[in-house]
C-alpha cells in the first residue's frame, strides 16, 4: 500500500516536472524569438546586394539589387530595384508588411517590358523571389505570432558562437500556405539574438532548405550578415542554391517616405 | 485527322490536366498537413535529432567562404546609386513558319517560311540633374525576305527604324512627376480584355504572336502625376497618337481582305485603304487612383479618338475603290480596380463609352450608326498551386438604343484564359492562352515555352492557332494563318 502511494507520488512528481520543464522551455523559446524579432535592425536602410543563383551543375547567374526599407509604427515598407542583368534590369518589387495580422500584406511587381505595375496576390509569398531559393516570405520577413516555438537544444556552436536551437511550427494551414514552411529548426546566436542557421522543411515538393548567415558585423550599430545563403535540397541532394552578398549598406539614412509608391517603381529613382 | 484536330485535343487535354493537377495538389495540400491527424506524426521523422543527423550530410553544401564568388563581382565597392541608368536593350531573332495554305489572296499562298526578322531594341536612360531624367529608346527591324511571286525571296529584304521611349522626366518635388515625350502609359487592371487601357494604340498586324508588351505603341504625350491627400491624380494629354497598327496589303492579316470579300458592289475592282487624319489630334485622359490595404480603385475619364479606326466611306474611282478609314471621337467614363484576397487577385473594369460607330448589315451603307455602349470586364489570377498561375478574364458589351440593322449583337461576350507555369528557378516557363474575341466565335490560342540557358539569353518556341466558324467573324479570312515561332532574345 505504502509502496503504491510512493509510486503514485513519484509518477505525479515526474509528470509535473516534465510539464514544468516543457512549459519553461516553451516560454523560453518564445522569449528568445521575441527578442530575435525585436532585435534592432535600423529605422531605415539603403543597401546594395548581389544575388548569385547557382544550379547543381555549378552554373551561376548574377543579379544586382538595390533595396530601400523603412520601418513605420504600423508597417514596414521596402522597395527593391533590379540593376542587372539585362533581362531583369528595371524590374522592381515593393511590399508593405503590416504589423497587425488583420491586414494582409500588400505587394506589387513592376516589369519594364510591360511598363505596368501589377499587384500580387497577398498570400502568394511562398513563391520564389526572382528565381532564387529565397521566397517572398523570406524577403519580407515572418510574423512572430504565426508560429509555435520549442527550445530543442540549449547549447550548440555555429561558427564558434554559442547558439540556442529552436524549432518553429506554423500555427495553422494559412501560415503554411503563406510561407510554404512546414517546420524549421533555427540556430540563434545567444550574444546578439541573430538567426545564423536555419533548416526548413518546405511544403512544396517536400524539399528541405538550408539557410546560413555569415560574415556578421556591426554596421552603424546594427548587427548585419554580409552573406546570406539559401540552399534547396531534395533527398539530401543539392537542387539549387542562392547567395546574397551585401555590397554596401547605410542604416538610418534619409529614406524619403515618397519612394514607397507605385509610381517610383515605374519611373525609378 | 488534321493537325487542327490534334491541336484542339492537345490544348483541351492541357487544360484538363491543369484542372486535375490543381485539384489534386489542392487535395494533397488539404491532406498532407493536419495537426490533429497521424499525418502530422510523419513529420516527426524530421524531428530535431533526425534533422541534425541529416544536417551532417548536407551542411557541407553551405559555403564557408564565398570569396570564390568574387570573380563574378565586377563592381564590388559601388555605393547605392540614385538612378537605374545606362544602356540597356536586346537583340531578338524570330523565325516564323506558316503551317497552312492561307489562300491565293495572301502573298504567302502555301505553307512555308512566313518571315525571318532581326530586331534590335536599344535604350539609354540618364539624368541631367536629380530633378531631370531622360530616356532615349529606338528599335531597328530587319526583314530577311518577303513573299513575291509565290515564293519567299531573300533578295526582297528591308529594314525599318522606329522611335520608341523618348521622353524627359521632371520632378519639381518628390511627389510630382511630369513626363513629356514619346511614351507608353499602361493603365487598367486587366491584361488582355482591358476596358480602360486606351491611351496607347496597339499593333494588331500579327495578333497573338507575341507578348502584350510588344503590342502597345508609344504615343507623344504629356503626363502629369500628383497626389491630393491619399488620392493620386494623373492627367494625360496626347497629340497625333494615331490608331492601332494593322497589317500591310498582302500580309497575313491584311485588313482589306474582309472588305474585298464582303463588299459585293466592289466587283472585281482593285481596292486600297486610305487612313484619314483625325479632325482633332488632341486627346485627354484622367485617372484618379486610390490605393488601400488589399486593393486599388481608379476612376477614368477620357475624350479621345478610338484607337480602332472605322470605315467612313468608300470612294470609287476609275482605277480602284478607296476604303476611307477614320477615327471616331469617343468619350469614356469608367472605373477599374483590383482586390487581393488569399491566393486570388480579382480584377474588374467598367466604362460607358459614347461616340463609337458600328457598321450596318449592309457594309456599304455608310457611315455606321453611332451608339452608346456599356463595357464590363471581370477577371482573376489564382496562384495557389506550385509555380502555376491561372488567369481568367471575361467581358460583356451592351449597346444602348440597339437597332436591328447593326452587324453586332446588342449584348456580346468575350473571354481570355491564361495559364503560366514556371520551374527550374525561373529558367523554364510554359504559357497557354485562349482568347475568344468579343461577340464572335473567333478564337486565338497559343502554347509557348521559354527557356533561359544563361543570363540574358531566352529561347522561345510558340505555336499560335486561329479559329473562326462564321463568315462574319473577324478572323474568318485569317483562320489558316497558324504559325510556329522560334525566337531567341539576348538582353544586355
Amino acid at each position: 500500500m505504502i509502496i503504491k502511494q510512493y509510486f503514485n507520488l513519484f509518477v505525479s512528481l515526474f509528470i509535473l516536472t516534465l510539464a514544468l520543464t516543457g512549459s519553461v522551455y516553451g516560454s523560453s523559446a518564445l522569449e528568445i524569438m521575441t527578442k530575435v524579432d525585436a532585435r534592432y535592425t535600423g529605422d531605415s536602410a539603403i543597401s546594395d546586394w548581389r544575388m548569385i543563383l547557382i544550379d547543381k551543375k555549378d552554373r551561376k547567374r548574377v543579379r544586382e539589387i538595390e533595396i530601400y526599407s523603412k520601418e513605420y509604427k504600423d508597417v514596414d515598407k521596402s522597395i527593391s530595384f533590379f540593376k542587372s542583368p539585362g533581362d531583369v534590369k528595371g524590374t522592381s518589387y515593393m511590399s508593405y508588411n503590416w504589423e497587425t495580422t488583420s491586414k494582409e500584406d500588400d505587394s506589387w511587381l513592376y516589369l519594364p517590358a510591360l511598363q505596368k505595375v501589377n499587384r500580387i496576390a497577398s498570400s502568394d509569398r511562398s513563391g520564389s523571389f526572382m528565381g532564387s531559393d529565397f521566397t517572398y516570405s523570406d524577403i519580407d520577413g515572418f510574423e512572430l505570432e504565426d508560429f509555435n516555438y520549442k527550445l530543442v537544444k540549449e547549447n550548440d556552436v555555429v561558427d564558434g558562437k554559442d547558439c540556442w536551437v529552436i524549432e518553429s511550427t506554423p500555427k495553422n494551414k494559412k501560415v503554411i500556405s503563406k510561407t510554404g514552411y512546414l517546420k524549421s529548426i533555427q540556430w540563434v546566436r545567444k550574444d546578439i539574438y541573430f538567426v545564423v542557421k536555419n533548416r526548413i522543411l518546405v511544403k512544396k515538393g517536400k524539399k528541405v532548405k538550408l539557410f546560413a548567415a555569415k560574415d556578421i558585423q556591426k554596421i552603424d550599430g546594427v548587427w548585419t550578415a554580409k552573406t546570406l545563403q539559401m540552399i534547396t535540397t531534395k533527398n539530401k541532394k543539392l537542387v539549387h542554391k542562392s547567395v546574397f552578398q551585401l555590397k554596401n549598406v547605410r542604416y538610418n539614412s534619409n529614406v524619403d517616405d515618397s519612394i514607397f509608391e507605385t509610381e517610383v517603381m515605374q519611373r525609378g529613382l | 485527322m488534321g493537325y487542327n484536330y490534334i491541336f484542339k485535343k492537345t490544348l483541351k487535354l492541357f487544360f484538363v490536366i491543369l484542372v486535375i493537377l490543381n485539384a489534386s495538389i489542392s487535395y494533397s495540400q488539404e491532406d498532407d498537413f493536419d495537426l490533429e491527424s497521424d499525418d502530422f506524426d510523419l513529420l516527426e521523422d524530421s524531428s530535431f535529432d533526425q534533422l541534425e543527423l541529416d544536417l551532417e550530410k548536407t551542411d557541407n553544401l553551405i559555403l564557408e567562404d564565398t570569396s570564390d564568388l568574387s570573380d563574378l563581382d565586377q563592381n564590388n565597392e559601388t555605393k547605392p546609386s540614385n538612378l537605374i541608368e545606362g544602356f540597356s536593350g536586346n537583340i531578338i531573332q524570330n523565325f516564323v513558319y506558316g503551317l497552312q495554305n492561307p489562300g491565293v489572296i495572301f502573298s504567302r499562298n502555301k505553307s512555308g517560311v512566313e518571315r525571318v526578322e532581326t530586331i534590335l531594341n536599344l535604350n539609354y536612360k540618364g539624368q541631367y540633374s536629380s530633378q531631370l531624367h531622360y530616356k532615349i529608346g529606338a528599335n531597328a527591324r530587319y526583314d530577311w525576305g518577303k513573299w513575291v511571286n509565290n515564293k519567299y525571296q531573300t533578295d526582297n529584304n528591308n529594314s525599318k527604324f522606329k522611335l520608341k521611349d523618348f521622353y524627359i522626366d521632371y520632378y519639381p518635388s518628390s511627389q510630382i512627376w511630369l513626363r513629356v515625350g514619346n511614351q507608353i502609359i499602361a493603365r487598367g487592371k486587366l491584361d488582355n480584355l482591358s476596358v480602360t487601357d486606351t491611351i496607347n494604340p496597339r499593333d494588331l498586324s500579327i495578333p497573338g504572336q507575341g507578348e502584350i508588351s510588344e503590342f502597345r505603341q508609344q504615343v507623344p504625350a504629356l503626363m502629369l502625376n500628383f497626389p491630393i491627400s491619399d488620392i493620386k491624380i494623373e492627367l494625360v494629354l496626347t497629340s497625333s497618337a494615331g490608331g492601332n497598327l494593322l497589317g500591310e496589303q498582302g500580309s497575313s492579316f491584311d485588313p482589306t481582305i474582309p472588305f474585298a470579300q464582303n463588299l459585293a458592289n466592289l466587283g472585281g475592282s482593285p481596292y486600297t485603304i486610305n487612313y484619314l487624319k483625325a479632325s482633332n489630334e488632341l486627346e485627354f485622359f484622367t485617372n484618379i487612383n486610390y490605393t488601400f490595404n488589399g486593393g486599388d480603385i481608379s476612376l477614368v475619364f477620357s475624350d479621345e479618338n478610338q484607337n480602332q479606326r472605322s470605315l467612313k466611306s468608300i470612294q470609287p474611282t476609275s482605277l480602284y475603290n478607296q476604303l476611307n478609314f477614320g477615327f471616331d471621337r469617343i468619350q469614356m467614363i469608367g472605373f477599374s480596380g483590383n482586390l487581393a484576397r488569399g491566393d486570388f487577385l480579382f480584377k474588374y473594369e467598367g466604362a460607358k463609352i459614347s461616340g463609337a460607330s458600328f457598321l450596318k448589315i449592309n457594309p456599304t451603307d455608310l457611315p455606321g450608326l453611332k451608339k452608346n455602349q456599356n463595357l464590363f470586364a471581370l477577371g482573376f489570377d489564382y496562384s495557389g498551386v506550385n509555380n502555376l498561375t491561372i488567369g481568367y478574364e471575361g467581358n460583356l458589351r451592351i449597346i444602348d438604343n440597339y437597332s436591328e440593322d447593326l452587324t453586332v449583337a446588342k449584348q456580346t461576350l468575350g473571354y481570355s484564359i491564361q495559364s503560366r507555369w514556371t520551374g527550374m528557378n525561373d529558367l523554364l516557363s510554359i504559357n497557354a492562352n485562349i482568347s475568344r474575341l468579343t461577340g464572335e466565335s473567333s478564337t486565338i490560342s497559343s502554347l509557348a515555352t521559354s527557356y533561359k540557358p544563361r543570363d540574358g539569353l531566352t529561347l522561345v518556341a510558340r505555336y499560335v492557332k486561329y479559329d473562326a466558324d462564321k463568315i462574319t467573324d473577324t478572323l474568318y479570312p485569317y483562320k489558316s494563318q497558324d504559325v510556329v515561332i522560334l525566337s531567341s532574345e539576348y538582353s544586355f
